[in-house]
C-alpha cells in the first residue's frame, strides 16, 4: 500500500494513505489526472486539525458498513460544535461523501426532537422574526405538525 | 505560510476568479502535454468551491452581500414569488456566470480552432479534426473534475429542476463542439470520410483508424436533450449515416448496372456476393454496429432486387445446365430480399415435373411387360437429384421442399404408366416390394434391403391411391407367408413398420393380424404332434402323411376359397380328417376351409427304375390328386383323371400340361393337349438333373386373373369405404346440404384414395335407395335414424 | 360560526337536554354499547350504512346536541408554544380553585373527550363566576379578534429593522423575502465581549439543506419545527420541493407506506403477490405532481394518508338514567349517568392495524397500544409467566414489562386487522386479493363505496374467531373555525386527520351472513400524535 502526503492549509505534513485519501473524490480525480508524482498534495482549504480529524475518520471508515450513525460514529462525532462544522465543510470540501452525510446526520440529530427555542439555543441562532412574522408563520406550517 | 499557493482569488470577486480559472483551464486546454501541476490543479479546484461556497453563509451584518445570497429557489413552489424573480435572477447570476464564462471560453476557443481547420482539406482535414477533437475531450475531462464542485451542487440543482440548456461540465463540453465547431465541418469532413471510403472500394489502402475515430467522435456527440446523462445516435445517424448509406448507394448504382452490361449473370452474382460481404466486414472494421441494417438494407436493394428480375431468368437455364453452385448462389442472394425467391418455387416445379414425365416416358417404352423395378427405379432417380438439389443448393428450405413434393405427387401419379388406371403406380410399387422381400431376390445384404426399402417409402408417401398399394401388398404377403417365401421377418417387420408410421395403425392391422396367425400355427402344429402321438398307435401313425397345418383367419387374409371343386385323394383326406377332429376338439363351432389351391406336397417316385435316389415331386394339391391316380394304373383318359378328381378343366387343362411338359405323363396320341379322349401314361423313364424336382409352377392364367380380381376388390371396397364414411358423417350431423357432405367425404378419405365426386354421389344415391338417408328441401340431405 | 357562540349554544343546548330528561316520562332506553340493530334483510351487507347519512351533517360542522371534541382540542393546541408532544403523559397538576380555572380544565377535558369531568368544572365554573366564560374568553382569543383590527404591537427586542406599520405581505412572499437572509448568531452575553460560536452561519446553503433533509426524512413534523428557529430555516422549508419529494415517496411517512390492496391478511402476515402494487409516486422512475397541486409540500399536505406517528380516537359520549346518588346535589337535581368510551385505531405501514374498544381512558392505555402489546396482554398470564422465565428478553415479554396492568387488561380486548384505503386506479380489471372477505353485492356495490379517494377500509378481526368486522371510514379534515379564516394568515392545519364513519358490518364466516353494528352514538376518529410512534 503506497501513502501519499497531504499538506494543510497551515503547511503541516501529514502522511495518509493512498486508498484513505481517494476516499475523497477531490484527491481521486487530481491523482486519475496528474499521476502521483510524490510530490505532498497541497490542502489549501483544510488546516491541520481538522484534516488530521477527518483522515481519523476515513481510516476507520470500513470498520463502518451502513452509513446510519452508529456508535462508532456517534464516538466519533463528540467533539465540540466549531469542529463539527468544521469537519462538514471540509468534507464538502474534500467531496468525501460518506462523512458528509455523517456530519449532516449528526447536527440533524441535535435538530430532532426539539422546540424551535431549543434550537436556536443548541446554535447560538438568533430569533431574526418579528412576533407578527413567527405567529403568520407559525399558522402556515401548523400542518406538518401533524396533529 | 511556507508553501508558495498560487495566488488563489478573492472568493467574492467573479472577475478576479474567472480571469483566474480562465488562465488555467487555458494552460489545460493548449498545454496539457506539458503538464499540469498540482498547486495550480488544486488552486483552480479551491477557486471553483470558495466562489460557490461564497457569501452565502457569512455575511452577517452586510447587508449587501447577503442580498447576493443563496441560489436556491423554486419557482414552482410559490405562485407568488414572481414578483421576487428580479432578486433571484440576480441571485442566481452567480452560479451563472460561472457556468457561461465557461461556455464562452469554450465558444471562443473552438472559434479559433474552427479557423485553423479551414487550411486543410481532405485527409489532412481529417486528421486535424482528429488532433483537435482528442486534446479537447481529454481537456474536458481535467475541466469537468477541475467544475467538479459546481457540477455538484449548482448544476445538480438546475438539471434536478428541469432547467433545459444545462449540462454538467464535460457535456457542457461536447455541446459547445458540436454547436460550435461541428456544425461548421461536418459536411467537409464527411466529404473527406466519404472519399476515403470510396478509394478503399476501388481497391486503394486507406488509413482506416481515422475514420474510426471520426464516428467514435460523432457518436459521442449524441446527447439525449431530456437526459444528458444518457447519449443518442442522433448526431451519428444524421451526419454520418444517411451521407454514408446515400453515398453506398450511388456507388453501388453505377457499378453494378456497369457490371452487369459488361459480363454473364453468374459472373455478376459472384460479384454481388463478394461486395454483400466486403461490406459487412466493413462495419466491423470501422463503423458503427448501428449501421448493419441500413447498409446491409441499401446494398441488397441496388446490388440484388434492382437486379432481381435478371436473376431469375437465368434461373430456368442453370437448372437445365445443372449448374448447382450457381443455383446455390442465387439461391442465397435472392432469399434476401422480400419475396425473392417466390417466382423461383413454380419454376422449380415445373421442371421436377417435366423431369419426372419424361423418366417414366422412357420407362414405358417397355410396353406391358414393364419390370416394376425399372418403374420405380425412374421414379426414384428423379426425385433423388432433385432432394440433393433442394438439400444443397436451396439450403432445405422448407418452401422448396413442398415445391418437390408437389411435382413429385404429380408425375408419381398422373404420367403415361398410369395413363390406363391411376392405381398402375401403386401397383408396380407393392410387386417391386414383393420383389425384394421374397426370398430369391438379388439384394442379399440386408443393409441394403432396408436401404430400398426405404425409397420405397419415398415412392409410397407420393401414391395417392394408397388404398390400392395396401391391396397388392396384403395379396403378396399372404403368398409369401403361406408359401414360406418371406426374405426374413426382420424384412417384413420393417417394412410393415414404416408403412404404419406412414399412415397409421388401421393401415397395417390385417397386415399384422396376418403374422399373428402364422405364429399361432405353429404353436397348433406342435400341439397337433404331441396329441397324435398320444391318439395314435403305430399302425395309425403309418398311414398318416407327415403334414403341416396354417390356420387363416378369414377376416384378415385376402384369400379365396377354391374356384373348383376338388376331391382329394384318400391318403390326404385321412390326414386332413384327423387334423380336423383335432382342431374341432379345441374348437368346437369354428368353420376350416381348404384352400387346396394353395396346399402344396411333395410325393416320391418309387416307380423309376433308372434313378438310383428316387426323386421328389413338389407338386401342387392338385397335381398330387392327379399323380397319386397312377398309383392304381399306368395310363389313364382324360375323362378318368376329371372324373376322380372334379376339377374344372380350367383348373386341370393347365395342371396336366404341366405335368405332360415335364415328361412325368406322357399323352397319347402323342402331343396331343389335354382335351377329353385323351389318355395319359406314367413315364417310367422319366429323367432330371436334379433329384427334387418342383412342379408347383404358378398359371399364367391365374396371375392375370388375380390382378383383376385384386382391382375389383378395390372397387368394391372403395364403395363400402366412402359408404360407411357418408353414413357416419350423416350420423353425427344429422342434417346437411349435399355439397358440404361431398367435401367432409373427400376430408374423410383422401388419406387413403382421392375419391372421385361421381363416386361419391354415386354412393349417397346408393344410400338414398337403401333407406339410410333421404332428400330433403333445397339440396339438403337427412340422416333416417 | 364563532367559537363563543358555539360554546354558548353547547351550554344552552346541554341545559335542555338535562332538564327534558331530569323528567321521568322522558327517560329513553339506554341503548348499550354498540350491539348489531336490526339484522340486515340480505345476507350481504348494505351497500349504504346508517352512518352516512350523517355525513353531511358531520362535514358541516358539530351537531348541536353533542360537539365536536377535536375542534376544541384543536384551539388549545394551537395555543400551546410548547414543542408538540403528546396528550397522552400523565402530568402533575394542581387542582383548579378560580372559576377560570375551572372553567379552563372543563375545555381541557372536553378536548380529551372526558365529558364527565369537563360537565363538573364547567358546573363548578359557573357556580363560582357566571360570567366565567366572558373571562375566559378574553384571556384566550383575546389576538384573535383583535388582529383584523389593529396591528400587533412590535417587538422591542425584535433585531431586523421591520418597522411597526411595514404592511403584512401574504405568507408565500413573507418566506419569499427572507431568501437572502443569512443565519444570524445571537448577540454577545455581555457587551463588547465576543458572541457565543455559532458556527452553523457559516455552512453554505448546499449543506444546510442537506442537514435539513436528514431531519425530514427522520420525522417531517421536526422539519416543520425548524421553519420557527429562524428566517433562513423557514425559506428553506417552504421551498426545498426535493425534499417533500423525498418525504411522499418514503414508506415512513410518505405514500409509499399507503395501502390501495391489502398486504396482510387479519393477524398481519404479509401476503405476497408477483404484481406490482400500486404506489402513486414510485421511487424508481420519475414522478410528477398531480394536478392541480403545484408542490411536493401540498401533496403531501392534501393527498389522503393515514398517519403512523400516532392514534387515531373516536370518543363516544351518551347519556343514560340512572339511580339519584348521594352527591349529585346539583340545582336541576338529574340522575343521570353519562357513559363515555373510546374507538383507538393505530395503524402500522405494513398494512396492519389495532383496533381497541374500551372505557379507559386514553391517558391509560394509549402509549401502550401495539400490536406487540396486543398479543402479549391476549397470551394467558401462566403462559406468558412461563415464557418469561424460558425465554428471557424476549421481545413479547419484554414488551409487556413496563405495562401497567390497567393498560394490560384493556389490550386484551384488542383486536389485529388490516387496512387499506380506496384505490385510485380502477381495480376493478384486476382480480381480488384471494383472501379479501369483504365482498359487497356486486362490483358496482363496491365502486360506490370506495369510489372516493379518501375512502378507508378496515377488516378486524372479531370477538370471536368466527367474525370478521369490516369498517368502513373516510379520511376528512379538520373544520377551520370561521372566526379564524379572517385575518393576515389563516391557519392551516394537517388535513386528512379524522376518520369519518361510513359504515360497520360484522361478517359470520361460518354463516355467511352479514350483521350491521348501529353506530347512533359515535364519533368521528381524531388523530393524536404519540411520542415515539412511527419514528425509528
Amino acid at each position: 500500500m503506497s501513502s501519499i502526503t497531504l499538506t494543510s492549509s497551515d503547511g503541516v505534513d501529514i502522511s495518509v494513505e493512498r486508498t484513505t485519501a481517494e476516499r475523497s473524490v477531490l484527491i481521486k480525480n487530481m491523482l486519475e489526472d496528474l499521476g502521483d508524482s510524490g510530490e505532498a498534495i497541497p490542502i489549501p482549504n483544510v488546516n491541520e486539525a481538522v484534516l488530521k480529524k477527518v483522515i481519523e475518520c476515513d481510516d476507520d471508515d470500513n470498520r463502518r458498513k451502513t452509513t446510519d450513525i452508529d456508535e462508532w460514529d456517534q464516538k466519533f462525532m463528540q467533539v465540540d460544535q466549531e469542529m463539527l462544522f468544521e469537519i462538514i465543510l471540509a468534507a464538502n470540501y474534500l467531496d468525501i461523501k460518506a462523512l458528509l452525510d455523517v456530519g449532516c446526520k449528526t447536527v440533524a440529530n441535535m435538530i430532532k426532537g426539539k422546540s424551535p427555542e431549543e434550537i436556536r439555543k443548541t446554535f447560538n441562532i438568533q430569533n431574526d422574526f418579528t412576533p407578527e412574522e413567527e405567529d403568520q408563520i407559525r399558522r402556515e406550517n401548523e400542518w406538518a405538525e401533524d396533529r | 505560510m511556507s508553501l508558495a499557493m498560487p495566488p488563489v482569488p478573492h472568493k467574492d470577486d467573479l472577475d478576479s476568479t474567472w480571469s483566474f480559472l480562465e488562465a488555467g483551464i487555458e494552460s489545460v486546454m493548449l498545454n496539457l502535454d506539458s503538464g499540469i501541476d498540482m498547486k495550480t490543479y488544486m488552486g483552480l479546484y479551491t477557486a471553483v468551491h470558495n466562489f460557490c461556497t461564497s457569501q452565502k453563509a457569512v455575511a452577517s451584518g452586510q447587508g449587501l452581500q447577503g442580498q447576493r445570497g443563496g441560489w436556491f429557489s423554486s419557482l414552482h413552489a410559490a405562485p407568488s414569488a414572481s414578483r421576487f424573480e428580479l432578486t433571484w435572477t440576480q441571485a442566481h447570476l452567480l452560479g451563472e456566470e460561472l457556468y457561461k464564462l465557461l461556455g464562452e471560453y469554450l465558444s471562443c476557443h473552438l472559434s479559433k480552432v474552427f479557423k485553423q481547420s479551414q487550411s486543410h482539406t481532405e485527409e489532412g482535414l481529417l486528421g486535424f479534426y482528429i488532433r483537435e477533437w482528442y486534446r479537447y475531450t481529454t481537456a474536458a475531462k481535467y475541466v469537468n473534475h477541475l467544475f467538479r464542485y459546481l457540477n455538484r451542487h449548482w448544476v445538480k440543482r438546475e438539471i434536478d429542476e428541469g432547467k433545459k440548456n444545462v449540462y454538467d461540465v464535460y457535456t457542457l463540453h461536447l455541446v459547445k463542439w458540436k454547436g460550435d465547431f461541428f456544425e461548421k465541418v461536418h459536411e467537409k469532413v464527411m466529404d473527406a470520410v466519404l472519399n476515403l471510403i470510396e478509394k478503399q472500394r476501388n481497391g486503394e489502402t486507406i488509413e482506416q483508424s481515422q475514420i474510426k475515430s471520426i464516428v467514435d467522435s460523432f457518436v459521442s456527440l449524441g446527447l439525449d436533450e431530456n437526459d444528458s446523462s444518457k447519449s443518442t445516435l442522433d448526431v451519428y445517424r444524421q451526419y454520418f449515416q444517411l451521407p454514408f448509406i446515400r453515398a453506398t448507394k450511388t456507388y453501388y448504382e453505377n457499378e453494378s448496372r456497369q457490371f452487369v452490361a459488361e459480363n454473364s449473370v453468374v459472373e455478376y452474382m459472384k460479384k454481388a456476393e463478394a461486395r454483400l460481404e466486403e461490406e459487412k466486414l466493413r462495419v466491423g472494421l470501422y463503423l458503427h454496429p448501428d449501421v448493419t441494417k441500413s447498409l446491409t438494407d441499401t446494398c441488397l436493394s441496388v446490388l440484388v432486387t434492382a437486379h432481381s428480375t435478371l436473376l431469375r431468368d437465368e434461373f430456368q437455364v442453370l437448372l437445365d445446365n445443372e449448374r448447382q453452385e450457381d443455383l446455390a448462389r442465387m439461391y442465397r442472394l435472392l432469399s434476401r430480399i422480400k419475396d425473392g425467391l417466390d417466382p423461383l418455387r413454380t419454376t422449380f416445379e415445373n421442371h421436377v415435373r417435366r423431369a419426372g414425365l419424361a423418366a417414366v416416358e422412357k420407362v414405358a417404352a417397355e410396353g406391358e411387360t414393364l419390370e416394376p423395378k425399372l418403374y420405380v427405379d425412374a421414379l426414384l432417380q428423379v426425385h433423388t437429384r432433385y432432394q440433393s438439389l433442394v438439400d444443397e443448393a436451396f439450403n432445405g428450405e422448407a418452401e422448396f421442399v413442398r415445391s418437390l413434393d408437389n411435382a413429385c405427387r404429380e408425375f408419381v401419379n398422373r404420367n403415361r404408366i398410369c395413363k390406363t388406371s391411376s392405381s398402375k403406380s401403386p401397383e408396380l410399387l407393392a410387386k417391386y416390394t414383393d420383389s425384394l422381400l421374397k426370398k430369391g431376390s438379388k439384394s442379399a445384404e440386408e443393409s441394403e434391403l432396408e436401404e430400398m426399402l426405404v425409397q420405397i417409402m419415398t415412392v409410397f408417401k407420393y401414391i395417392e391411391d394408397k388404398d390400392v398399394f395396401q391391396k397388392f401388398y396384403s395379396k403378396n404377403l399372404a403368398k409369401r407367408l403361406v408359401h414360406v417365401s418371406s426374405v426374413s421377418d426382420d424384412a417384413e417387420t420393417s417394412m410393415i413398420s414404416k408403412l404404419k408410421e406412414a399412415c397409421g395403425f388401421e393401415y397395417t392391422n390385417k397386415l399384422q393380424r396376418m403374422f399373428q396367425d402364422m405364429q399361432i400355427s405353429k404353436d397348433l402344429n406342435n400341439n397337433y404332434k404331441v396329441w397324435q402321438d398320444k391318439v395314435l398307435d403305430d399302425d395309425d401313425r403309418k398311414r398318416m402323411t407327415d403334414a403341416h397345418f396354417q390356420i387363416l383367419g378369414t377376416g384378415f387374409w385376402p384369400l379365396n376359397a377354391p374356384t373348383t371343386p376338388f376331391l382329394a385323394p384318400p391318403e390326404i383326406v385321412r390326414t386332413a380328417e384327423l387334423f380336423q377332429k383335432f382342431y374341432f376338439d379345441k374348437h368346437s363351432g369354428r368353420k376350416l376351409t381348404w384352400l387346396w389351391q394353395l396346399c402344396k406336397g411333395e410325393i416320391k417316385a418309387n416307380y423309376i427304375k433308372n434313378a438310383k435316389v428316387p426323386y421328389t415331386f413338389q407338386v401342387s394339391t392338385y397335381q398330387m390328386g392327379i399323380l397319386l391316380l397312377f398309383n392304381e394304373a399306368d395310363t389313364l383318359t382324360y375323362e378318368e383323371i376329371e372324373k376322380a378328381t372334379t376339377l374344372a378343366t380350367e383348373i386341370l387343362d393347365p395342371n396336366l400340361s404341366i405335368l405332360l411338359k415335364a415328361k412325368v405323363l406322357i399323352a397319347s396320341p402323342e402331343g396331343a393337349k389335354p382335351e377329353p379322349s385323351t389318355s395319359f401314361t406314367l413315364n417310367y423313364n422319366f429323367k432330371n438333373k436334379k433329384v427334387k424336382v418342383n412342379l408347383n409352377i404358378q398359371i399364367k392364367s391365374e396371375q392375370k386373373v388375380e390382378a383383376d380380381d385384386t382391382h375389383k376388390t378395390i372397387e368394391e371396397d372403395r364403395k363400402l369405404l366412402l359408404q360407411s364414411a357418408i353414413v357416419r358423417i350423416m350420423k353425427s350431423r344429422k342434417k346437411m346440404k349435399h355439397v358440404q357432405l361431398v367435401q367432409e367425404v373427400i376430408q374423410q378419405v383422401k388419406s387413403r384414395f382421392p375419391p372421385k365426386i361421381p363416386d361419391i354421389k354415386k354412393n349417397i344415391e346408393a344410400l338414398m335407395e337403401k333407406d339410410y338417408i333421404e332428400r330433403m328441401d333445397g339440396d339438403e340431405i337427412s340422416y333416417i335414424a | 360560526m364563532d367559537d363563543n357562540d358555539e360554546l354558548e349554544s353547547f351550554r344552552q343546548q346541554w341545559r335542555e337536554e338535562v332538564t327534558r330528561r331530569s323528567k321521568p316520562k322522558a327517560t329513553t332506553p339506554a341503548p348499550s354499547a354498540p350491539t348489531p340493530t336490526a339484522p340486515p334483510p340480505a345476507r350481504l351487507p348494505p351497500t349504504r350504512h346508517e352512518a352516512s347519512h350523517r355525513k353531511a351533517i358531520e362535514e358541516e360542522g358539530p351537531p348541536l346536541a353533542s360537539f365536536d371534541p377535536d375542534e376544541l382540542a384543536q384551539q388549545v393546541g394551537q395555543l400551546s408554544v410548547e414543542p408538540p408532544e403528546d396528550d397522552f403523559s400523565r402530568r402533575e397538576v394542581a387542582e383548579p380553585t378560580s372559576a377560570l380555572e375551572h372553567f379552563e380544565r372543563a375545555v381541557e377535558k372536553e378536548a380529551e373527550g372526558n365529558l364527565g369531568d369537563s360537565l363538573s368544572h364547567y358546573r363548578k365554573a359557573y357556580r363560582l363566576d357566571s360570567s366565567v366564560d366572558k373571562s375566559y374568553r378574553n384571556k384566550h382569543y383575546a389576538h384573535v379578534w383583535k388582529k383584523p383590527n389593529q396591528p400587533a404591537p412590535a417587538t422591542p427586542a425584535a433585531v431586523t429593522q421591520q418597522t411597526e406599520d411595514s404592511p403584512t405581505l401574504p405568507t408565500p412572499e413573507l418566506i419569499a423575502s427572507f431568501a437572502h437572509v443569512p443565519i444570524s448568531p445571537v448577540e454577545p452575553i455581555v457587551e463588547n465581549t465576543p458572541p457565543p460560536p455559532c458556527p452553523i452561519a457559516t455552512v453554505p446553503s448546499e449543506v444546510l439543506v442537506e442537514i435539513l433533509r436528514h431531519v425530514a426524512m427522520d420525522d417531517p413534523s421536526a422539519f416543520g419545527r425548524t421553519a420557527l428557529v429562524c428566517k433562513r430555516m423557514a425559506y428553506h422549508f417552504a421551498h426545498e420541493q426535493h425534499i417533500w419529494r423525498r418525504i411522499c415517496q418514503s414508506r415512513e411517512f410518505g405514500f409509499q407506506g399507503m395501502h390501495y390492496d391489502f398486504a396482510c391478511d387479519l393477524h398481519g402476515e404479509p401476503i405476497y403477490t408477483l404484481a406490482p402494487r400500486y404506489t402513486p409516486f414510485p421511487k424508481d422512475g420519475p414522478v410528477e405532481i398531480p394536478p392541480p397541486l403545484s408542490s411536493w409540500s401540498q401533496v403531501f399536505q392534501t393527498l389522503p394518508r393515514i398517519r403512523f406517528t400516532g392514534i387515531y380516537i373516536s370518543t363516544v359520549n351518551y347519556t343514560r338514567a340512572g339511580a339519584a346518588s348521594a352527591y349529585s346535589n346539583l340545582s336541576w337535581n338529574s340522575p343521570i349517568h353519562i357513559v363515555t368510551y373510546y374507538r383507538y385505531l393505530r395503524f402500522y405501514p405494513d398494512g396492519s392495524v389495532i383496533s381497541l374498544l374500551t372505557s379507559t381512558e386514553p391517558v391509560d392505555v394509549v402509549p401502550h397500544i401495539s400490536k406487540e402489546n396486543v398479543m402479549a396482554a391476549r397470551t394467558p398470564a401462566h403462559r406468558k409467566h412461563q415464557r418469561r422465565t424460558s425465554d428471557a428478553g424476549h421481545t413479547l415479554s419484554g414488551a409487556t414489562d413496563s405495562v401497567p396492568p390497567l393498560a394490560m387488561n384493556t389490550l386484551k380486548h384488542g383486536l389485529r386487522g388490516r387496512w387499506r384505503l380506496a384505490s385510485p386506479v380502477d381495480t376493478s380489471e384486476i382480480s381480488e386479493t384471494p383472501a379479501e372477505i369483504w365482498k359487497p353485492g356486486s362490483a358496482s356495490d363496491q365502486k360506490s363505496l370506495l369510489s372516493d379517494e379518501r375512502d378507508l377500509l378496515i377488516e378486524t378481526e372479531g370477538v370471536d374467531p368466527k367474525y370478521v368486522y369490516t369498517m368502513h371510514l373516510s379520511l376528512r379534515s379538520p373544520t377551520v373555525p370561521k372566526s379564524a379564516q379572517f385575518g393576515p394568515a389563516p391557519p392551516n392545519p394537517s388535513k386528512n386527520t379524522k376518520l369519518a364513519w361510513k359504515g360497520f358490518w360484522s361478517y359470520n364466516r361460518l354463516t355467511d351472513d352479514w350483521g350491521e353494528f348501529g353506530l347512533r352514538n359515535d364519533r368521528a376518529y381524531v388523530f393524536r400524535r404519540v411520542r415515539g410512534w412511527g419514528l425509528d
